[in-house]
């Protein structure tokens, strides 16, 4: 069992872990699901934690779980739900290029729904989290290097789909 | 998108803050941002944490008692019972280990109450005596996996004398490929017995695991006991 108590661990981590889910399943109300399921899967396995483990490592890697296979639930009952959210730019711009970048918001928004499950969690773990890759691997379950990979490999993708439409 | 450029490999090391510097304008990276960058604010949390601090409360028992009986025809008797009903169960082991079991998988110390256990200790009792066929009592299962509970669930169903197999248990909870799971889940019955994990059976009919009392050979009593078919000795069904 780890040193901090259940309570202490849930209440430091939750923020950043809604945040981290909402990244991961583009939803709100699925973040919310899969926060509050992992934190239940967490508070069950507590009493195992072993005392020398990183609980936010532990944390993280329960709540990818459960993104994952929340995710493989709701894509086979998912009817075309392509809502993109309100922007919130604060310029002003003309109205033919604020078209111009909600399509392309919605393009990419698309784009990070298909990325593969490792991809996704890489690159947000590493840009939006703030985690190193030694931390990102042992969630992911594999090395820092190949974490580090995944999160380049989600980028290059997003690199070479959008290549033609961003150079015309 | 006219002024975006090229993104070089040095420019995604940048962004991704694997190297130093400010990474070139790019408004595919810009979108990204847009999108993944938006972080809760901390009342947000707060709304999921007060649903999670409700589940656990309702999720695991507050006190356990616990009782001893000797002299069944199968050794010491350990019962813990919660607010809720039936929540462990030990046959032929010692007390200690039934109580450091308790406190670890509960977080709780378990208090001596014979008066709160008397009904379940009474039942189970007569069980092994042989005077009793089947059990009136609610069991508290809230400390278990879902899967877990489905599994116990299902063969609550399970009477005396009857048996079933790990596969088809498996199949009974619509997942068929599951048999191993299904074992793994038995095995940690909190309340066998009550919950009678000793009649499912290996698939090829032989006893398979039994982790309470003296282990299969106590699976095979209970079964003869309540006059189940006797289950082949592997390898001996050909």
């Amino acid at each position: 069992m780890s040193e901090v108590p259940f309570e202490r661990l849930i209440e430091m981590y939750a923020g950043e872990l809604l945040g981290y889910l909402r990244r991961l399943t583009g939803s709100r109300e699925d973040a919310e699901d899969c926060l509050q399921e992992a934190f239940l899967r967490a508070y069950r396995a507590f009493p195992s934690l072993r005392p020398d483990s990183n609980p936010r490592a532990w944390l993280y890697t329960i709540a990818s779980r459960v993104a994952y296979s929340h995710g493989r639930r709701a894509a086979r009952r998912r009817h075309a739900l392509a809502g993109a959210a309100p922007l919130t730019s604060q310029r002003a711009q003309s109205a033919e290029s604020q078209a111009e970048q909600a399509e392309l918001l919605q393009a990419v928004r698309a784009f990070v729904r298909r990325l593969p499950h490792k991809q996704r969690a890489a690159l947000v773990m590493r840009r939006y989290q703030g985690l190193g890759y030694e931390v990102i691997g042992e969630v992911l379950g594999c090395s820092p290097e190949a974490a580090r990979a995944s999160a380049y490999q989600a980028l290059k993708k997003l690199r070479a789909h959008f290549a033609e439409e961003v150079s015309s | 998108m006219k002024r975006e450029q090229r993104l070089g490999e040095r420019d995604l090391q940048r962004w991704l803050g694997d190297s130093p510097g400010r990474p070139v304008r790019s408004a595919l990276l810009e979108a990204l941002d847009r999108i993944l960058g938006e972080s809760p604010k901390p009342e947000e949390a707060g709304e999921v944490l007060a649903r999670v601090r409700q589940e656990i409360d309702q999720a695991r028992p507050n006190v356990v008692y616990y009782d001893t009986f000797e002299g069944t025809p199968f050794g010491e008797l350990h019962i813990a019972v919660s607010d809720r009903g039936v929540l462990a169960l030990s046959l032929g082991r010692p007390l200690e280990e039934f109580l450091t079991h308790l406190k670890r998988w509960t977080g709780l110390t378990p208090r001596r109450d014979p008066g709160r256990v008397a009904r379940a200790g009474r039942q189970v009792g007569e069980y092994l005596q042989g005077r009793r066929k089947s059990f009136d009592l609610p069991v508290d299962l809230r400390l278990l996996t879902p899967f877990q509970r489905r599994v116990l669930e299902c063969i609550s169903a399970l009477a005396a004398g009857e048996v079933a197999t790990y596969g088809q248990v498996a199949a009974w909870l619509g997942k068929p490929g599951a048999a191993r799971a299904v074992g793994q889940a038995l095995a940690r019955n909190p309340v066998p017995l009550i919950v009678p994990c000793h009649r499912v059976l290996a698939s090829d009919g032989s006893l398979g695991g039994y982790s309470g009392g003296q282990g299969p050979a106590t699976k095979l009593r209970l079964l003869q006991m309540e006059g189940a078919p006797l289950p082949f000795p592997k390898g001996s069904a050909g």
